[in-house]
Protein backbone atom coordinates (compact mmCIF):
# COMPACT_ATOMS: atom_id res chain seq x y z
CA UNK A 1 0.00 0.00 0.00
CA UNK A 2 1.46 3.48 -0.38
CA UNK A 3 1.29 6.38 1.65
CA UNK A 4 -1.12 8.91 1.78
CA UNK A 5 -0.43 10.99 4.50
CA UNK A 6 4.12 11.06 5.30
CA UNK A 7 4.74 12.96 8.38
CA UNK A 8 8.70 13.84 8.79
CA UNK A 9 9.57 15.26 11.83
CA UNK A 10 7.15 17.81 11.84
CA UNK A 11 6.28 20.35 15.01
CA UNK A 12 4.67 22.90 16.26
CA UNK A 13 5.82 25.50 19.04
CA UNK A 14 3.17 28.97 19.89
CA UNK A 15 4.38 31.83 21.01
CA UNK A 16 2.58 33.55 23.67
CA UNK A 17 3.75 36.41 24.73
CA UNK A 18 7.30 35.79 26.08
CA UNK A 19 6.59 32.21 26.69
CA UNK A 20 7.04 29.34 24.04
CA UNK A 21 4.47 26.41 24.01
CA UNK A 22 5.45 23.46 22.27
CA UNK A 23 2.25 22.30 21.04
CA UNK A 24 3.12 19.43 18.92
CA UNK A 25 6.88 17.87 19.39
CA UNK A 26 8.61 16.81 16.00
CA UNK A 27 6.39 13.40 15.02
CA UNK A 28 7.16 10.98 12.22
CA UNK A 29 4.11 9.24 10.84
CA UNK A 30 2.58 7.48 8.04
CA UNK A 31 -0.64 6.98 7.01
CA UNK A 32 -1.29 4.59 4.00
CA UNK A 33 -4.33 4.98 1.10
CA UNK A 34 -7.35 3.07 1.62
CA UNK A 35 -7.40 2.68 5.29
CA UNK A 36 -9.02 4.45 8.23
CA UNK A 37 -6.87 5.88 10.57
CA UNK A 38 -7.64 6.76 14.34
CA UNK A 39 -6.07 9.91 16.10
CA UNK A 40 -6.98 9.75 19.85
CA UNK A 41 -5.67 11.76 22.74
CA UNK A 42 -7.03 13.88 25.65
CA UNK A 43 -7.67 17.49 25.09
CA UNK A 44 -4.22 19.59 24.76
CA UNK A 45 -2.87 16.38 23.59
CA UNK A 46 -1.96 18.14 19.92
CA UNK A 47 -4.36 16.17 17.79
CA UNK A 48 -5.87 19.26 16.45
CA UNK A 49 -2.54 20.59 16.31
CA UNK A 50 -1.56 18.10 13.99
CA UNK A 51 -4.88 18.17 12.23
CA UNK A 52 -4.37 22.22 11.32
CA UNK A 53 -1.28 21.06 10.28
CA UNK A 54 -1.93 18.73 7.70
CA UNK A 55 -4.74 21.03 6.32
CA UNK A 56 -2.73 23.90 5.92
CA UNK A 57 -4.03 25.81 8.35
CA UNK A 58 -1.41 26.62 10.43
CA UNK A 59 2.60 26.23 9.65
CA UNK A 60 4.88 23.88 11.04
CA UNK A 61 7.89 25.06 12.96
CA UNK A 62 9.98 22.06 11.51
CA UNK A 63 9.60 19.35 9.24
CA UNK A 64 7.62 18.28 6.38
CA UNK A 65 4.48 16.73 5.21
CA UNK A 66 2.97 15.22 1.99
CA UNK A 67 -0.25 14.78 1.52
CA UNK A 68 -0.32 12.23 -2.31
CA UNK A 69 3.22 13.36 -2.94
CA UNK A 70 1.93 17.15 -2.51
CA UNK A 71 3.12 19.65 -0.05
CA UNK A 72 0.72 20.33 2.72
CA UNK A 73 -1.53 23.62 2.35
CA UNK A 74 -0.62 23.52 -1.31
CA UNK A 75 -3.77 24.46 -3.79
CA UNK A 76 -2.88 20.86 -5.06
CA UNK A 77 -3.11 19.24 -1.49
CA UNK A 78 -6.24 20.71 -0.72
CA UNK A 79 -8.25 19.57 -3.65
CA UNK A 80 -7.59 16.18 -2.71
CA UNK A 81 -9.20 16.58 0.96
CA UNK A 82 -12.22 16.46 2.38
CA UNK A 83 -12.98 18.05 6.01
CA UNK A 84 -15.51 17.70 8.56
CA UNK A 85 -14.64 20.09 10.96
CA UNK A 86 -15.35 19.62 15.55
CA UNK A 87 -17.86 22.53 16.42
CA UNK A 88 -18.17 23.16 12.84
CA UNK A 89 -20.11 26.40 12.22
CA UNK A 90 -21.82 25.90 8.97
CA UNK A 91 -23.72 29.33 7.78
CA UNK A 92 -27.54 28.85 9.24
CA UNK A 93 -28.93 30.90 6.58
CA UNK A 94 -28.12 29.03 4.10
CA UNK A 95 -30.36 26.08 3.37
CA UNK A 96 -28.45 22.72 2.55
CA UNK A 97 -28.41 23.01 -1.09
CA UNK A 98 -27.39 26.13 -0.86
CA UNK A 99 -24.50 25.62 1.52
CA UNK A 100 -23.24 22.37 -0.55
CA UNK A 101 -23.20 24.96 -4.14
CA UNK A 102 -20.95 27.40 -1.50
CA UNK A 103 -18.56 24.68 -0.25
CA UNK A 104 -18.80 23.01 -3.95
CA UNK A 105 -18.06 26.50 -5.43
CA UNK A 106 -15.00 27.18 -3.27
CA UNK A 107 -13.79 23.88 -3.80
CA UNK A 108 -13.95 24.76 -7.92
CA UNK A 109 -17.31 22.72 -8.73
CA UNK A 110 -19.69 24.52 -10.58
CA UNK A 111 -22.32 24.53 -12.90
CA UNK A 112 -24.39 21.23 -13.32
CA UNK A 113 -21.07 19.12 -12.82
CA UNK A 114 -21.68 20.61 -9.32
CA UNK A 115 -25.53 20.02 -9.44
CA UNK A 116 -25.14 16.13 -10.00
CA UNK A 117 -22.66 16.12 -7.01
CA UNK A 118 -24.76 17.92 -5.15
CA UNK A 119 -27.38 15.00 -5.74
CA UNK A 120 -25.31 12.08 -5.35
CA UNK A 121 -24.20 13.07 -2.25
CA UNK A 122 -26.96 13.89 -0.54
CA UNK A 123 -28.99 11.03 -1.79
CA UNK A 124 -25.63 9.30 -0.07
CA UNK A 125 -25.57 10.59 3.52
CA UNK A 126 -29.66 10.38 3.49
CA UNK A 127 -30.16 14.21 3.16
CA UNK A 128 -32.11 14.80 -0.25
CA UNK A 129 -35.10 14.93 1.43
CA UNK A 130 -33.56 18.23 3.49
CA UNK A 131 -31.93 19.70 1.03
CA UNK A 132 -34.30 23.01 0.72
CA UNK A 133 -34.62 23.26 4.66
CA UNK A 134 -32.93 26.00 6.54
CA UNK A 135 -29.64 24.65 8.41
CA UNK A 136 -31.01 26.44 11.41
CA UNK A 137 -33.22 23.57 12.17
CA UNK A 138 -31.44 20.72 11.57
CA UNK A 139 -30.59 18.47 14.06
CA UNK A 140 -27.28 17.41 15.21
CA UNK A 141 -27.38 14.71 13.45
CA UNK A 142 -28.35 15.76 10.32
CA UNK A 143 -26.11 18.40 10.79
CA UNK A 144 -22.87 15.99 10.47
CA UNK A 145 -24.36 14.23 7.54
CA UNK A 146 -24.77 17.41 5.39
CA UNK A 147 -21.11 18.08 6.56
CA UNK A 148 -20.30 14.85 5.76
CA UNK A 149 -21.43 15.43 2.31
CA UNK A 150 -20.11 18.64 2.10
CA UNK A 151 -16.59 16.94 2.92
CA UNK A 152 -17.45 14.91 0.07
CA UNK A 153 -18.44 16.89 -2.64
CA UNK A 154 -14.89 16.55 -4.55
CA UNK A 155 -14.62 13.37 -4.28
CA UNK A 156 -11.69 13.29 -2.00
CA UNK A 157 -8.57 11.15 -1.74
CA UNK A 158 -8.28 12.03 2.03
CA UNK A 159 -11.03 12.64 4.25
CA UNK A 160 -10.53 14.41 7.59
CA UNK A 161 -13.15 14.01 10.23
CA UNK A 162 -12.52 15.62 13.54
CA UNK A 163 -15.03 14.30 16.23
CA UNK A 164 -17.75 12.87 13.45
CA UNK A 165 -19.90 11.21 15.59
CA UNK A 166 -19.62 13.52 18.87
CA UNK A 167 -23.15 14.53 20.26
CA UNK A 168 -24.60 12.09 18.54
CA UNK A 169 -27.40 9.40 19.17
CA UNK A 170 -26.31 5.77 18.94
CA UNK A 171 -28.70 5.50 15.66
CA UNK A 172 -27.24 8.19 13.93
CA UNK A 173 -23.24 7.07 14.93
CA UNK A 174 -24.25 3.75 12.96
CA UNK A 175 -25.03 5.26 10.38
CA UNK A 176 -22.27 7.87 10.00
CA UNK A 177 -20.28 4.24 10.89
CA UNK A 178 -22.21 2.91 7.63
CA UNK A 179 -21.20 6.03 5.50
CA UNK A 180 -17.64 5.76 6.62
CA UNK A 181 -17.06 2.28 5.62
CA UNK A 182 -18.75 2.68 2.01
CA UNK A 183 -16.41 5.73 1.85
CA UNK A 184 -13.60 3.61 2.72
CA UNK A 185 -14.48 0.95 0.32
CA UNK A 186 -14.62 3.31 -2.68
CA UNK A 187 -10.51 3.75 -1.75
CA UNK A 188 -10.77 6.96 0.77
CA UNK A 189 -8.35 7.21 3.14
CA UNK A 190 -10.14 8.05 5.87
CA UNK A 191 -8.36 10.10 9.61
CA UNK A 192 -10.41 10.12 12.39
CA UNK A 193 -9.80 12.54 15.17
CA UNK A 194 -12.29 11.02 18.17
CA UNK A 195 -12.65 11.35 21.81
CA UNK A 196 -15.25 8.06 21.74
CA UNK A 197 -12.63 5.61 21.37
CA UNK A 198 -15.37 2.60 21.42
CA UNK A 199 -16.48 4.35 17.87
CA UNK A 200 -12.63 4.32 16.60
CA UNK A 201 -12.13 0.91 17.87
CA UNK A 202 -15.19 0.07 15.52
CA UNK A 203 -13.99 1.58 12.44
CA UNK A 204 -10.13 2.21 12.28
CA UNK A 205 -7.66 0.31 10.73
CA UNK A 206 -4.77 1.88 12.90
CA UNK A 207 -4.54 4.54 15.65
CA UNK A 208 -2.02 6.73 16.92
CA UNK A 209 -2.59 7.99 20.71
CA UNK A 210 -0.83 11.12 21.93
CA UNK A 211 -0.18 12.79 25.00
CA UNK A 212 1.41 16.11 25.48
CA UNK A 213 2.37 16.97 21.71
CA UNK A 214 3.95 13.44 21.26
CA UNK A 215 2.72 10.33 19.37
CA UNK A 216 2.64 7.52 22.52
CA UNK A 217 1.63 4.33 20.74
CA UNK A 218 0.80 3.79 16.89
CA UNK A 219 -0.49 -0.05 15.76
CA UNK A 220 -3.07 -1.73 14.11
CA UNK A 221 -6.15 -1.24 16.07
CA UNK A 222 -6.44 -5.04 16.22
CA UNK A 223 -2.96 -5.50 17.57
CA UNK A 224 -3.14 -3.05 20.40
CA UNK A 225 -6.32 -4.32 21.71
CA UNK A 226 -5.11 -7.94 21.84
CA UNK A 227 -3.39 -8.88 25.04
CA UNK A 228 -0.26 -10.63 24.51
CA UNK A 229 -0.23 -14.40 25.44
CA UNK A 230 -3.67 -14.33 27.18
CA UNK A 231 -6.24 -16.43 25.72
CA UNK A 232 -10.29 -16.75 27.05
CA UNK A 233 -11.32 -20.59 27.20
CA UNK A 234 -14.71 -20.89 27.86
CA UNK A 235 -16.15 -23.87 29.07
CA UNK A 236 -19.09 -25.74 28.64
CA UNK A 237 -18.84 -28.23 30.97
CA UNK A 238 -16.47 -29.02 33.72
CA UNK A 239 -14.37 -27.04 36.10
CA UNK A 240 -10.44 -26.16 35.39
CA UNK A 241 -8.40 -28.27 37.86
CA UNK A 242 -6.99 -26.40 40.91
CA UNK A 243 -3.26 -25.20 40.14
CA UNK A 244 -3.85 -24.97 35.75
CA UNK A 245 -0.35 -24.06 34.83
CA UNK A 246 -1.15 -20.41 32.99
CA UNK A 247 -4.02 -20.20 34.66
CA UNK A 248 -5.03 -16.30 35.51
CA UNK A 249 -8.77 -16.59 36.74
CA UNK A 250 -11.83 -18.82 36.11
CA UNK A 251 -15.32 -17.26 36.60
CA UNK A 252 -17.21 -20.10 37.52
CA UNK A 253 -20.90 -17.61 36.27
CA UNK A 254 -19.48 -16.77 32.92
CA UNK A 255 -17.50 -20.64 32.66
CA UNK A 256 -14.77 -18.45 31.44
CA UNK A 257 -10.97 -19.20 32.21
CA UNK A 258 -7.81 -16.98 31.46
CA UNK A 259 -5.14 -18.99 29.84
CA UNK A 260 -1.64 -16.75 29.79
CA UNK A 261 0.27 -19.07 27.08
CA UNK A 262 2.55 -17.08 25.49
CA UNK A 263 3.33 -20.15 22.75
CA UNK A 264 1.14 -22.43 20.70
CA UNK A 265 2.80 -25.56 22.89
CA UNK A 266 2.03 -23.61 26.30
CA UNK A 267 -1.70 -23.26 24.95
CA UNK A 268 -2.11 -26.69 24.19
CA UNK A 269 -0.33 -28.27 27.71
CA UNK A 270 -3.03 -26.22 29.01
CA UNK A 271 -5.71 -27.36 26.99
CA UNK A 272 -4.29 -31.19 27.56
CA UNK A 273 -4.78 -30.49 31.21
CA UNK A 274 -8.28 -29.39 31.02
CA UNK A 275 -9.46 -32.02 29.01
CA UNK A 276 -7.97 -34.24 31.15
CA UNK A 277 -9.90 -33.20 34.09
CA UNK A 278 -13.21 -33.83 31.95
CA UNK A 279 -13.97 -29.75 30.68
CA UNK A 280 -15.46 -29.81 27.89
CA UNK A 281 -13.95 -26.37 26.03
CA UNK A 282 -16.55 -24.50 23.56
CA UNK A 283 -14.38 -21.52 22.37
CA UNK A 284 -10.81 -20.39 23.12
CA UNK A 285 -9.91 -16.93 22.06
CA UNK A 286 -7.43 -14.63 22.14
CA UNK A 287 -7.92 -12.11 25.25
CA UNK A 288 -8.90 -8.29 23.80
CA UNK A 289 -8.42 -5.32 25.63
CA UNK A 290 -10.89 -2.61 24.54
CA UNK A 291 -8.77 0.39 22.92
CA UNK A 292 -10.70 2.43 26.19
CA UNK A 293 -8.07 0.73 28.72
CA UNK A 294 -5.23 0.70 26.37
CA UNK A 295 -6.02 4.24 26.27
CA UNK A 296 -6.10 4.63 29.77
CA UNK A 297 -3.49 2.09 31.00
CA UNK A 298 -0.96 4.54 28.39
CA UNK A 299 -2.20 8.18 29.40
CA UNK A 300 -0.78 6.40 33.23
CA UNK A 301 2.14 5.04 31.90
CA UNK A 302 2.71 8.36 29.88
CA UNK A 303 2.33 10.35 33.23
CA UNK A 304 4.91 8.70 34.42
CA UNK A 305 7.53 8.75 31.71
CA UNK A 306 6.58 12.74 31.26
CA UNK A 307 6.72 13.22 35.18
CA UNK A 308 10.61 14.74 35.09
CA UNK A 309 9.69 16.98 32.18
CA UNK A 310 6.63 18.58 34.19
CA UNK A 311 8.82 19.26 37.32
CA UNK B 1 -13.78 33.59 -10.44
CA UNK B 2 -16.35 31.26 -9.53
CA UNK B 3 -15.05 31.10 -5.86
CA UNK B 4 -15.07 34.90 -5.41
CA UNK B 5 -18.62 34.90 -6.87
CA UNK B 6 -19.38 32.31 -4.26
CA UNK B 7 -18.13 34.15 -1.30
CA UNK B 8 -19.70 37.01 -3.01
CA UNK B 9 -23.29 35.33 -3.02
CA UNK B 10 -22.85 33.90 0.46
CA UNK B 11 -21.64 37.49 2.35
CA UNK B 12 -24.94 38.89 0.32
CA UNK B 13 -27.17 36.24 1.97
CA UNK B 14 -25.45 36.56 5.33
CA UNK B 15 -26.29 40.32 5.30
CA UNK B 16 -29.39 39.37 4.06
CA UNK B 17 -30.33 37.50 7.02
CA UNK B 18 -28.63 40.25 9.44
CA UNK B 19 -31.67 42.34 11.02
CA UNK B 20 -29.94 45.64 10.15
CA UNK B 21 -29.93 44.92 6.75
CA UNK B 22 -33.42 44.80 6.62
CA UNK B 23 -33.61 47.54 9.10
CA UNK B 24 -31.63 49.67 6.05
CA UNK B 25 -33.37 48.29 3.30
CA UNK B 26 -36.98 49.50 5.41
CA UNK B 27 -35.59 52.66 6.43
CA UNK B 28 -34.51 53.95 2.97
CA UNK B 29 -38.27 52.33 1.75
CA UNK B 30 -40.32 54.79 4.31
CA UNK B 31 -37.84 57.45 3.25
CA UNK B 32 -38.86 56.69 -0.62
CA UNK B 33 -42.35 56.75 0.42
CA UNK B 34 -42.33 59.93 2.07
CA UNK B 35 -40.27 61.54 -0.87
CA UNK B 36 -42.95 60.69 -2.70
CA UNK B 37 -45.64 61.86 -1.10
CA UNK B 38 -43.92 64.79 -0.75
CA UNK B 39 -43.10 65.08 -4.54
CA UNK B 40 -46.32 64.67 -5.74
CA UNK B 41 -48.42 66.69 -3.20
CA UNK B 42 -50.06 69.32 -4.44
CA UNK B 43 -48.00 71.69 -2.54
CA UNK B 44 -45.12 70.85 -3.94
CA UNK B 45 -46.21 70.43 -7.44
CA UNK B 46 -47.88 73.95 -7.51
CA UNK B 47 -43.80 75.32 -6.25
CA UNK B 48 -42.92 73.51 -9.25
CA UNK B 49 -45.24 74.44 -11.91
CA UNK B 50 -44.52 78.25 -10.08
CA UNK B 51 -40.98 77.76 -11.23
CA UNK B 52 -41.47 77.03 -14.63
CA UNK B 53 -39.00 78.14 -17.11
CA UNK B 54 -40.45 81.61 -18.14
CA UNK B 55 -39.26 84.61 -20.29
CA UNK B 56 -37.36 86.53 -17.47
CA UNK B 57 -35.85 82.75 -16.35
CA UNK B 58 -36.05 80.88 -19.98
CA UNK B 59 -33.19 78.30 -18.24
CA UNK B 60 -35.37 77.46 -15.30
CA UNK B 61 -32.81 78.56 -13.06
CA UNK B 62 -34.82 79.15 -10.08
CA UNK B 63 -36.20 75.51 -10.71
CA UNK B 64 -33.16 74.26 -10.62
CA UNK B 65 -31.85 75.91 -7.23
CA UNK B 66 -35.03 74.20 -5.54
CA UNK B 67 -34.11 71.25 -6.91
CA UNK B 68 -30.44 71.40 -5.77
CA UNK B 69 -31.73 72.44 -1.91
CA UNK B 70 -33.49 69.67 -2.05
CA UNK B 71 -31.22 67.05 -3.59
CA UNK B 72 -28.83 68.59 -1.36
CA UNK B 73 -30.38 67.81 1.83
CA UNK B 74 -31.33 64.48 0.96
CA UNK B 75 -27.97 63.68 -0.01
CA UNK B 76 -26.00 65.23 3.12
CA UNK B 77 -28.48 62.70 5.15
CA UNK B 78 -28.34 60.04 3.26
CA UNK B 79 -24.33 60.24 3.33
CA UNK B 80 -24.18 60.44 7.52
CA UNK B 81 -27.12 57.74 7.67
CA UNK B 82 -26.06 55.19 4.76
CA UNK B 83 -22.24 55.46 6.61
CA UNK B 84 -23.38 54.60 9.60
CA UNK B 85 -25.56 51.53 8.16
CA UNK B 86 -22.90 50.24 6.18
CA UNK B 87 -20.16 50.18 9.10
CA UNK B 88 -22.99 48.35 10.82
CA UNK B 89 -23.67 45.99 8.01
CA UNK B 90 -19.97 45.09 7.58
CA UNK B 91 -18.45 45.16 10.70
CA UNK B 92 -18.80 41.65 11.68
CA UNK B 93 -18.36 39.54 8.40
CA UNK B 94 -14.60 39.46 8.59
CA UNK B 95 -14.86 38.79 12.71
CA UNK B 96 -17.51 36.00 11.90
CA UNK B 97 -15.58 34.55 9.00
CA UNK B 98 -12.52 34.38 11.30
CA UNK B 99 -14.43 32.28 14.26
CA UNK B 100 -13.35 28.66 14.98
CA UNK B 101 -15.31 26.42 13.07
CA UNK B 102 -16.05 28.27 10.28
CA UNK B 103 -12.46 30.00 9.22
CA UNK B 104 -10.93 26.19 9.71
CA UNK B 105 -13.12 24.72 6.85
CA UNK B 106 -12.60 28.02 4.65
CA UNK B 107 -8.97 27.53 4.88
CA UNK B 108 -8.72 23.81 4.03
CA UNK B 109 -10.14 24.74 0.69
CA UNK B 110 -8.49 24.94 -2.57
CA UNK B 111 -7.66 28.87 -2.63
CA UNK B 112 -5.41 31.28 -1.68
CA UNK B 113 -5.88 33.14 1.86
CA UNK B 114 -6.18 36.64 -0.14
CA UNK B 115 -8.92 35.57 -2.63
CA UNK B 116 -11.01 34.24 0.42
CA UNK B 117 -10.00 37.63 1.93
CA UNK B 118 -10.70 39.64 -0.98
CA UNK B 119 -14.36 37.75 -1.97
CA UNK B 120 -15.20 38.46 1.85
CA UNK B 121 -14.85 41.91 1.16
CA UNK B 122 -16.18 42.19 -2.02
CA UNK B 123 -19.06 40.78 -0.66
CA UNK B 124 -19.44 43.60 2.13
CA UNK B 125 -18.92 45.69 -0.69
CA UNK B 126 -21.84 44.70 -3.02
CA UNK B 127 -23.78 44.74 0.00
CA UNK B 128 -23.50 47.96 1.00
CA UNK B 129 -23.52 49.12 -3.20
CA UNK B 130 -26.62 47.82 -3.40
CA UNK B 131 -28.44 49.44 -0.14
CA UNK B 132 -27.12 52.49 -1.52
CA UNK B 133 -27.99 52.33 -5.02
CA UNK B 134 -31.41 51.14 -3.65
CA UNK B 135 -31.97 54.68 -2.46
CA UNK B 136 -30.38 56.77 -4.80
CA UNK B 137 -31.89 55.80 -7.80
CA UNK B 138 -34.73 55.20 -6.15
CA UNK B 139 -35.40 58.49 -5.01
CA UNK B 140 -33.47 60.30 -7.74
CA UNK B 141 -36.42 59.29 -10.29
CA UNK B 142 -38.97 59.93 -8.11
CA UNK B 143 -37.61 63.47 -7.82
CA UNK B 144 -37.01 63.85 -11.24
CA UNK B 145 -40.12 62.14 -12.41
CA UNK B 146 -41.94 64.77 -9.83
CA UNK B 147 -40.06 67.65 -11.12
CA UNK B 148 -39.47 66.84 -14.94
CA UNK B 149 -36.11 67.63 -14.72
CA UNK B 150 -33.00 64.97 -14.65
CA UNK B 151 -29.62 66.20 -13.17
CA UNK B 152 -26.54 63.98 -12.70
CA UNK B 153 -25.23 65.89 -9.73
CA UNK B 154 -27.12 63.77 -7.22
CA UNK B 155 -26.45 60.41 -8.72
CA UNK B 156 -22.53 61.64 -8.69
CA UNK B 157 -22.54 62.09 -5.50
CA UNK B 158 -22.79 58.12 -4.50
CA UNK B 159 -19.06 58.36 -5.44
CA UNK B 160 -17.95 60.48 -2.65
CA UNK B 161 -20.00 58.51 -0.13
CA UNK B 162 -18.32 55.03 -2.00
CA UNK B 163 -14.95 55.93 -1.56
CA UNK B 164 -15.44 57.25 2.29
CA UNK B 165 -17.29 53.84 2.91
CA UNK B 166 -14.03 52.22 1.16
CA UNK B 167 -11.72 54.42 3.22
CA UNK B 168 -13.24 53.13 6.50
CA UNK B 169 -14.39 49.77 5.14
CA UNK B 170 -10.46 49.04 5.17
CA UNK B 171 -9.62 50.47 8.96
CA UNK B 172 -13.14 48.03 9.39
CA UNK B 173 -11.81 44.80 7.96
CA UNK B 174 -8.21 45.83 9.43
CA UNK B 175 -9.65 45.96 13.36
CA UNK B 176 -11.39 43.24 12.62
CA UNK B 177 -8.96 40.33 11.46
CA UNK B 178 -6.21 41.95 14.46
CA UNK B 179 -9.20 42.07 16.87
CA UNK B 180 -11.39 39.35 15.66
CA UNK B 181 -14.09 41.78 17.06
CA UNK B 182 -16.61 43.68 15.20
CA UNK B 183 -17.27 45.79 18.07
CA UNK B 184 -13.78 47.31 18.23
CA UNK B 185 -13.49 48.32 14.44
CA UNK B 186 -17.20 49.97 14.60
CA UNK B 187 -16.10 51.91 17.45
CA UNK B 188 -13.13 52.86 15.69
CA UNK B 189 -14.79 53.78 12.51
CA UNK B 190 -17.88 55.79 14.37
CA UNK B 191 -14.40 57.53 16.37
CA UNK B 192 -13.20 58.91 12.93
CA UNK B 193 -16.32 59.83 11.36
CA UNK B 194 -18.31 61.75 14.53
CA UNK B 195 -15.20 62.93 16.53
CA UNK B 196 -12.07 63.08 14.93
CA UNK B 197 -12.94 64.31 10.95
CA UNK B 198 -15.47 66.82 12.43
CA UNK B 199 -12.67 68.26 14.84
CA UNK B 200 -10.23 68.01 12.30
CA UNK B 201 -12.36 69.70 9.68
CA UNK B 202 -13.10 72.54 11.91
CA UNK B 203 -9.72 73.18 13.18
CA UNK B 204 -9.17 76.23 12.44
CA UNK B 205 -12.61 77.58 14.39
CA UNK B 206 -12.37 75.25 17.23
CA UNK B 207 -8.84 73.27 17.63
CA UNK B 208 -6.41 76.81 16.64
CA UNK B 209 -8.31 78.87 19.06
CA UNK B 210 -7.30 76.66 22.24
CA UNK B 211 -3.65 75.81 20.53
CA UNK B 212 -1.11 79.05 20.40
CA UNK B 213 1.67 77.15 19.58
CA UNK B 214 3.07 76.46 15.80
CA UNK B 215 4.18 73.27 16.52
CA UNK B 216 0.93 71.84 18.16
CA UNK B 217 -1.03 73.38 15.02
CA UNK B 218 1.26 71.66 12.93
CA UNK B 219 0.37 68.60 14.49
CA UNK B 220 -3.40 68.82 14.57
CA UNK B 221 -2.46 69.54 10.69
CA UNK B 222 -0.81 66.56 10.08
CA UNK B 223 -3.10 64.91 11.99
CA UNK B 224 -6.03 65.88 9.78
CA UNK B 225 -3.88 65.14 7.01
CA UNK B 226 -3.29 61.30 7.63
CA UNK B 227 -7.45 60.99 8.69
CA UNK B 228 -10.12 59.80 6.52
CA UNK B 229 -11.47 63.43 5.83
CA UNK B 230 -15.28 62.11 6.59
CA UNK B 231 -16.16 65.97 7.44
CA UNK B 232 -14.85 67.09 3.74
CA UNK B 233 -16.39 63.97 1.49
CA UNK B 234 -19.86 65.37 3.16
CA UNK B 235 -19.22 69.16 1.96
CA UNK B 236 -18.12 67.06 -1.28
CA UNK B 237 -21.08 65.66 -1.64
CA UNK B 238 -23.40 68.92 -1.17
CA UNK B 239 -21.21 70.44 -3.42
CA UNK B 240 -21.77 68.10 -6.01
CA UNK B 241 -25.11 67.88 -6.14
CA UNK B 242 -25.07 71.71 -5.85
CA UNK B 243 -23.15 71.55 -9.38
CA UNK B 244 -20.58 73.45 -7.84
CA UNK B 245 -16.60 73.17 -8.58
CA UNK B 246 -14.86 70.91 -6.49
CA UNK B 247 -11.66 72.20 -5.46
CA UNK B 248 -9.94 69.80 -3.36
CA UNK B 249 -9.37 66.25 -4.40
CA UNK B 250 -7.53 65.56 -1.77
CA UNK B 251 -10.45 63.65 0.61
CA UNK B 252 -10.91 61.41 -2.27
CA UNK B 253 -7.46 60.68 -2.16
CA UNK B 254 -6.93 60.41 1.19
CA UNK B 255 -9.70 57.91 1.35
CA UNK B 256 -8.70 55.65 -1.64
CA UNK B 257 -5.47 55.87 0.54
CA UNK B 258 -6.37 54.50 3.02
CA UNK B 259 -8.77 51.70 1.60
CA UNK B 260 -5.28 50.45 0.12
CA UNK B 261 -3.03 50.35 2.64
CA UNK B 262 -5.42 48.99 4.95
CA UNK B 263 -6.80 46.58 2.38
CA UNK B 264 -3.06 45.80 2.09
CA UNK B 265 -2.48 45.55 5.56
CA UNK B 266 -5.46 43.46 5.94
CA UNK B 267 -4.43 41.17 3.01
CA UNK B 268 -0.97 40.73 4.65
CA UNK B 269 -1.72 40.33 8.09
CA UNK B 270 -4.36 37.93 7.36
CA UNK B 271 -2.04 35.47 4.71
CA UNK B 272 -0.07 35.11 8.06
CA UNK B 273 -2.19 34.65 11.01
CA UNK B 274 -2.24 31.05 12.45
CA UNK B 275 -6.12 29.73 13.58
Amino acid sequence: MAACIEIHGISKTYRNGKQLIEALKPIDLTIQQGEIFGLLGPNGAGKTTLIKLMLGIIAPTSGECSILGEKIGSLKAKTLIGYLPENHRFPLYLNGQQMLEFYGNLGGLSGKALGKRIDEVLEFVNMSEWRKLKIQRYSKGMMQRIGLAQALLNHPKLLFLDEPTDGIDPVGRKEIRGILEIVKNEGTTIFVNSHLLSEVELITDRVAIMRKGVVVKAGNTQELTQTQGVHVITLSGGTPPNGLQGMLSYNAGTREAEIEATNPHMLNTSIDALRAAGCFIETIVPKRSSLEEIFIELMQESQELLRPESK
Amino acid sequence: MIKIYALIRETFLEALSKKVFVVFAIISTIGLVILTAYCFSSGFQEQIQNLQPTPDDPLGVALREKLRSLQSGISFAFFNAALILAIIITSDMVPNMMTKGVIDLLLSKPLSRVTLLFGKVLGGFAVVLVLTLYFMLGSWGIISIATGVWTTGYMLSLVPLIVTFLGLYGVLVYVGIQSRSAVSGMVICFLIVYTASPLLFSREELMFQAVSSDFWRSMITLVYHTTPQVADMAQITSSIVQEKTITNTVPYYNSLAYALVFFGLSAFSFSRKEF
